[in-house]
């Protein structure tokens, strides 16, 4: 396993066998040990100390099905603390198959210059100069690079957003058409990529030498086990690939919980027009797709394209959580524009939740009435513009808030809230709050045990239960994005012997005996690097905290707000 | 009294033709519970994720009103 280093300040490049400390380790255990052991934590996110370390899962690049997740790190400048942010697409499998464990940047180009990285078949690494794209789009990025390399090369990438250093700047990576629709949106490391001088990392997908499994016919039997697992639940085999993750529009609403208007209700009354049922006939009524392969070694086919009245391309994929941050959130019902948002995000380079929020409190401050979609458009392409408002939209809510004298900003740690409404769910609360990534609902979802089993094994508006439900996701989830797996091939752990089938390739690919006790050691040692840095960049219990909102505003229809004392909150990391 | 009956999701493809996107209309007895919806209908509960009544999440036990509607939903997993 290799670990590349970029020095952008002198630049060099250096490809060295993967030290002992990161060895065993990929993805999110690997750039958040990484962070904690190398990155002073009160060095600033835009500055040369910070590193941007991408790093594939550790099962990327096996046979296992749906591992093609990237972890893309380093201290963020929209949250202040440490970040992983996490994407799909061709990238992760592309550098696996290189024998990758992880890319590091260091240091920082001078003003003058910017830089492509490309890393061929054979491994070998080089700088390329990218003055003369910077400040491009991504899908024209994408075309140049495609054309020069061919399109047998991944190509991760920023925008605008990124080359402006904002902090809602995404790295955008190319799916498995070749477009950059993937998004490692959240904590704006495009920011950080673009103040490290670096366009693009552009990898071939031809890689051919991938890091060895110990066990190769244990890790087939077990990754064909889970692959089946997957392949027979409801959930991955059927709902996912005709609705995609728009399955969950209705679903949320009908819980009450899908943050509308800046979070002053908590249903839309525009739900039917966009959700999962909707977007479906839509698209199938213009001939696009609903069932759409995205990933590198994907068997679920969530994705879909999403076309306009005349069948041509608008956006790919159009998912729950930008139907919500580009619809409710700002008051819009109409898909259309939706789309045409969420590919205007991929475009420019900015994270579809931090930007939507954004929006919305803008409207919600007066700038422009909820619901308008042609300002929420004219709003985003300002961000390209590098027009004063453009950099306060893409900047975040919590910069739109402090322009506007606005006291009503969902975020956490300067990260705004997710398309799920703690006070409807309050096991939401308690992850938004205490997750060291600001707020985020994939670092501890508990959704599903909030409303499962006809109304929920947890009352969701209740506080029984819900920090413990939040502590085991967060030191599952940690685990789980340390291993490359897909969120939603999650159905195979859920099957009978899943787990265990996890345990089994973990351990054929180390080489050692590796169980349950393991599984939470992963999930509880990422979880501490990740608290330290973040206490060490001055970050103290008050952090984990929700805006005042949020307790004080009771949210329709439920009338709730979050019940959590301070003292509950902090109970949720006892380790 | 009147219930409207809404399958969401990939339910209304288990029942063909009886559940349209825009759901059915139903004639049901007084103290008819959310759980004899779902019995009527015919989900087992191993698939079944939740049950909105007018909007709200409801329990097995709750009476649904007249002219409510109704939404059955599938398990959702995700984030």
């Amino acid at each position: 396993m290799k670990l590349i280093r970029v020095n952008m300040t002198n630049p060099t490049i250096t490809v060295d066998e993967m030290p002992e400390a990161y060895r065993k380790l990929g993805g999110r255990a690997l750039t958040s040990t990484l962070i904690n052991n190398e990155i002073p934590a009160s060095s600033h996110p835009l500055g040369s100390q910070n590193k941007l370390v991408f790093a594939p899962g550790l099962l990327t690049g096996t046979s296992l099905i749906n591992t093609s997740r990237l972890s893309v790190g380093a201290k963020s400048p929209l949250t202040g603390g440490i970040k992983e942010s996490n994407v799909g697409g061709t990238v992760a499998y592309a550098l696996a198959r290189l024998g990758i464990g992880a890319v590091v940047i260091e240091g920082k180009a001078p003003a003058d210059r910017y830089y492509a990285l490309v890393i061929k078949a054979d491994g070998s690494a080089e700088l390329i100069d990218a003055q003369n794209v910077k400040g491009m789009r991504t899908y024209a990025l994408v075309e140049k690079l495609s054309a020069a390399y061919g399109e047998h090369y991944s190509i991760t990438c920023i925008g605008p957003a990124g080359d402006f250093q904002l902090s809602s700047a995404s790295i955008q990576t190319t799916d498995l058409d070749g477009r950059p629709c993937r998004a490692a949106g959240r904590g704006g490391l495009g920011a950080v990529m673009g103040a490290k001088g670096l366009k693009a990392l552009i990898v071939s997908r031809k890689g051919k030498t991938p890091d060895p499994l110990a066990s190769p016919e244990a890790f087939k039997t077990a990754a064909r086990a889970y692959a089946d697992a997957v392949k027979a639940d409801e959930f991955s085999n059927e709902i996912l690939p005709q609705l995609g993750t728009a399955c969950l529009v209705e679903a949320i609403n009908g819980a009450g919980a899908f943050p509308t208007r800046n979070a002053r209700e908590g249903q839309f009354e525009g739900v039917e027009k966009i959700s999962g049922e909707a977007l479906t006939s839509l698209i199938k009524s213009r001939g696009g797709k609903t069932t759409h392969k995205g990933c590198a070694q994907c068997i679920i086919d969530c994705s879909n394209e999403f076309v306009d009245s005349k069948g041509r391309y608008v956006t790919s994929s159009l998912e729950y959580e930008t139907i919500w941050s580009m619809g409710g959130m700002i008051g819009n019902d109409d898909l259309n524009s939706i789309a045409r948002l969420d590919f205007l995000c991929d475009d420019i380079g900015l994270d579809t939740m931090n930007t939507g929020v954004a929006i919305g409190v803008a409207m919600d401050a007066g700038y422009c009435s909820f619901g308008d979609a042609a300002a929420a458009i004219e709003m985003v392409e300002s961000v390209a513009e590098g027009t004063p408002m453009g950099r306060i939209i893409g900047s975040g809510p919590d910069v739109v808030g402090r322009c506007f004298g606005h006291n009503r900003v969902p975020t956490v740690k300067g990260q705004s809230i997710a398309a799920y409404d703690p006070r409807a769910i309050q096991g939401m609360a308690v992850t938004y709050s205490t997750t060291p990534m600001g707020a985020d609902h994939t670092a501890g979802w508990v959704v599903d045990q909030n409303l499962e089993d006809f109304g929920g094994t947890i009352n969701p508006l209740g506080t029984e239960g819900q920090v413990e439900a939040s502590r085991d996701t967060q030191i599952h989830m940690a685990a789980v994005d340390s291993i490359g797996l897909c969120d939603f091939a999650q159905t195979g752990l859920a099957a009978p012997g899943g787990m265990e089938n996890v345990y089994k390739m973990v351990s054929a690919k180390l080489g050692h005996p590796f169980g349950e006790a393991d599984w939470t050691d992963l999930g509880l040692k990422v979880l501490k690097a990740e608290r330290r840095f973040n206490r060490n960049a001055g970050f103290s219990n008050a952090a984990d905290r929700l805006p005042e909102m949020f307790y004080k505003e009771p949210l329709s229809p439920h009338n709730a707000v979050v019940k959590f004392s301070d003292e509950e909150l902090d109970t949720t990391f006892d380790f | 009294m009147r219930v409207r009956i809404k399958l969401q999701g990939t339910l209304p493809s288990h029942f063909p033709g009886r559940y349209p996107a825009a759901g059915i209309e139903a004639d049901l007895p007084a103290g008819t519970t959310a759980a004899d919806i779902v019995a009527l209908v015919g989900i087992p509960t191993s698939r079944l994720g939740f049950v909105t009544v007018n909007g709200r999440i409801a329990k097995e036990s709750d009476p649904i009103p007249e002219k409510a509607t109704v939404k059955l939903f599938q398990k959702i997993v995700g984030g």
